[in-house]
């Protein structure tokens, strides 16, 4: 064990010492560990003021959904030839010299990274459908590198993306030409291995995790739609051809004619020193409804550890039993050594929709600070069961309150007190209130507590700080002969998901009066830093702020958040995330913005921090998303000091 | 009054169009409802400051401009504050100012 922590320090010393040369971004998380920490210190909190634009790139692979696009156009697209919706989320890479990022059109583009000029692009041809996703969605892009290049033979280096079809194609880094020996002709149909189910494909939108010659994968489905639908299983491919090495199945094979998908569509980490592969593992389908789901079923909503090698289950921490709110495991863990109490502790913290912060010995699994089973309240809904129980977590502090704010006067009287005879409607139990029928506060919610960009850690000092949303959305069941007709009333617009194979369809909406303003109490997002040596929150403060119509409302408000933070090794987070389109510079040790700057859409992917040529950038992804606001772009933005 | 609000009114222009705003490099509303308000709003006041300049022998119409360029004034240094436009605010400053004057000094022209 010494020899493994000896040779841990020294690769972040090695790490730490060459700043200089070219500093690599080279997975979606930063590196294996997911601690999106970068060792660059050139852009310090005295001199981050002065950041100014370096370059900035548009791809052209952008759509607001309503009007046409200039550009390329693969199969049948929306109405009247406009595809779906944009979602960007992709970090760019910084490994070989060059910049590559994954656009939501599902094309490549690598690019000089001190001018932004396009190097070569690659063009999957994927179709701009929206086969299991309201919207074009991306997160980027994974690079392999042969341990022993063969020198004049192509594809020693390698980029992959993945497809909304489900096809994972394999290029040449420095060519961008297909990559021959891998799938056929550099493409992996990953649908073959969808043999559970055939009406949907197995997106993939989260570029795999490469460790040693392994590409690690999972996959994205249509959620909410099906009872049964395709188990979410984790496959584990040869870099170099694509064959299967291993899979691991998240659900057990006899009840796979009862549910599915507990999938794994967010990234992973890798322990590179003990072989083990960290999945977050999403919730079984049909989500709001599992009387078919055994209640104690293991593996579901959880963090698991795997063995890299073998795919064998080393451990399996469970965050939500019998999950009835789709609070998915939905990032990958962030893996540090915690100095407390005298011993180095292996851990990892894995943020959740819960709001929970889960502090883990990441050999055992077993939490570091306490998690208590609690009580907590049971569904009435003829035919389904809740867990007596819940993991609850109190120290390192919940990153929103434990219960919704309660009615914002505001919005209440400016809505002629809608929000309050609504809220006076619902049934509200605290946490874990379970769907209603009558339809149920549910805090928080889907999209509430942490999203997939999880949070990231100075491995220093031990200082980890992440984002979070704080958001009230009503869950109700919809009884099967009545969901029909509501659903066609409701539209597109209004929440509604089938559960087809269920006695109910669900709507899901979020708690807004007529004017579209949130019936809860701000702050509606917030960043915290916490010291993981003792748990102790060291500062929470409202991030960002809401746009809407243009008007920017109080920073006291802060702003829903998608996306996650970075960490520079002069003390600095780098975030977008906001709804406001802007990128922000924070200072680690108050909270305190120090930087910020207008971007083109929101910043919702992670940004990368990078180093060439003797200096250092800062590049962020402003492609929208969705949930945040309308705003849509194709805009690569990178930052540095002037000179 | 007019000078301010003519200033205002080119500068919320500028705003619809840029990508960031005048002096406000942090904030963009180009292209939003919040621009074409402030556009609007200064160009009503650009229009009510030059109607008072030519009426000060009609008592009522004065009477009717002063309140609703009040309203304006006091309406747009909001907007501007909404929209994080310290220059518009000040505008509004230099237009308030006009109004007191106008106010206490019924007779002079602006």
């Amino acid at each position: 064990m010494r020899t493994i922590h000896l040779a841990t320090a020294a690769a972040l010393a090695a790490s730490l010492a060459g700043p200089a040369l070219a500093q690599e971004w080279s997975t979606f998380n930063g590196d294996l560990k997911a601690q999106k920490f970068s060792p660059l210190d050139q852009i310090t909190p005295e001199n981050v003021g002065t950041l100014t634009e370096a370059w900035s790139l548009h791809t052209g692979d952008v759509s607001d959904g309503v009007h046409r696009v200039h550009g390329r156009m693969h199969g049948p697209a929306g109405k009247a030839g406009v595809p779906p919706p944009s979602v960007w989320s992709a970090t760019p890479l910084f490994v070989n010299d060059t910049l590559y990022v994954g656009t939501p059109f599902y094309r490549i583009f690598a690019v000089e990274p001190d001018t932004g000029k396009v190097k070569w692009t690659y063009d999957t041809g994927a179709a701009l459908e929206a086969l299991t996703q309201p919207d074009l969605k991306n997160r980027g892009v994974a690079y392999w590198a042969a341990a022993q290049p063969v020198d004049g033979v192509a594809c020693q280096k390698r980029i992959y993306i993945g497809t909304m079809q489900a096809e994972l194609h394999a290029v040449d880094a420095d060519t961008g030409k297909p990559c021959a020996d891998f799938g056929t002709n550099g493409v992996l149909d990953f649908n073959a291995f969808n043999t559970a189910d055939s009406d949907w494909p197995l997106s993939l939108l989260q570029p795999p995790t490469v460790f040693g010659d392994t590409l690690f994968l999972g996959w994205a489905g249509k959620d909410w739609a099906e009872a049964v639908d395709s188990p979410g299983s984790v496959y584990a491919l040869d870099a170099r051809t694509g064959a299967v090495k291993w899979s691991f199945d998240t659900l057990p094979a006899e009840i796979r004619d009862q549910t599915g998908t507990a999938n794994v569509w967010a990234s992973m980490s890798v322990d590179p020193d003990r072989h083990l592969l960290y999945i977050p593992v999403s919730s079984p389908s049909p989500n709001f409804y599992q009387a078919a789901v055994p209640v104690d079923l293991p593996v579901v909503t959880s963090v698991t550890a795997l063995d890299t090698e073998t795919g064998r289950m080393v451990w399996s921490r469970q965050l939500v039993h019998h999950d009835l709110w789709d609070l998915d495991g939905n990032a990958a863990p962030t893996l540090v050594d915690i100095e407390k109490d005298g011993r180095t502790i292996p851990a990892l913290v894995q943020t959740s929709k819960t709001g929970f912060l889960y502090v883990l010995d990441r050999e055992t699994g077993e939490p570091i600070y306490p998690i208590e089973e609690r009580p907590v309240p049971q569904t009435r809904v003829p035919g389904e069961t809740s867990s007596p129980t819940q993991p609850f977590v109190d120290l390192p502090k919940r990153v929103i309150p434990d219960r919704w704010p309660g009615v914002f006067g505001l919005a209440d009287a400016v809505s002629g007190g809608y929000c309050s005879r609504t809220a006076r409607g619902l049934l509200d139990q605290g946490s874990f209130t379970p769907p209603s029928l009558q339809g149920s506060i549910v805090y928080p919610p889907t999209t509430g507590g942490t999203e997939w960009g999880g949070g990231a850690v100075d491995p220093r000092s031990g200082i980890y700080v992440v984002n979070s949303s704080s958001v009230v959305q009503i869950y109700r069941l919809i009884p099967r002969d009545q969901y029909d007709d509501e659903a066609a009333r409701g539209g597109e617009t209004g929440g509604f998901s089938p559960m087809t194979g269920t006695p109910y369809g669900f709507q899901l909406t979020t708690f807004l009066n007529p004017l579209g303003m949130p019936c809860w109490k701000p702050p509606y997002g917030m960043i915290a830093a916490y010291d993981l040596k003792t748990g102790e929150r060291l500062w929470n403060e409202p991030f960002g702020q809401v746009q809407k119509y243009g008007f920017y409302m109080p920073e006291s408000w802060g702003s829903v958040t998608i996306g996650g933070p970075v960490i520079t090794a002069s003390g600095l987070v780098f975030i977008g995330a906001s709804m406001d389109s802007r990128v922000r510079a924070i200072d680690l040790k108050t909270g305190k913005v120090l930087w910020k700057a207008v971007v083109d859409a929101p910043a919702v992917a992670l940004p990368a921090v990078y180093s060439y040529k003797g200096k250092q950038y800062v590049v962020f992804v402003a492609g929208g998303n969705s949930i945040l606001s309308d705003k849509v772009s194709d805009q690569v933005v990178a930052f540095a000091l002037p000179g | 009054m007019a000078l301010g609000a003519g200033l205002a009114l080119i500068l919320s222009i500028w705003n619809f169009f840029a990508p960031v705003e005048f002096l406000a490099p942090t904030a963009s509303i180009a292209g939003t409802p919040a621009a074409c308000l402030a556009i609007a709003a200064t160009l009503a006041l650009f229009l009510a400051a030059l109607v008072l300049a030519g009426s000060a022998s009609n008592r009522l119409l004065v009477g009717i401009l002063l309140v609703g360029m009040l309203v304006g004034i006091l309406g747009t240094a909001f907007t501007g504050r909404l929209i994080e436009s310290p220059l518009l605010v000040g505008l509004m400053a230099l237009c308030f100012v006009g109004w007191l004057i106008r106010l206490f000094a019924p007779r002079a022209r602006y």
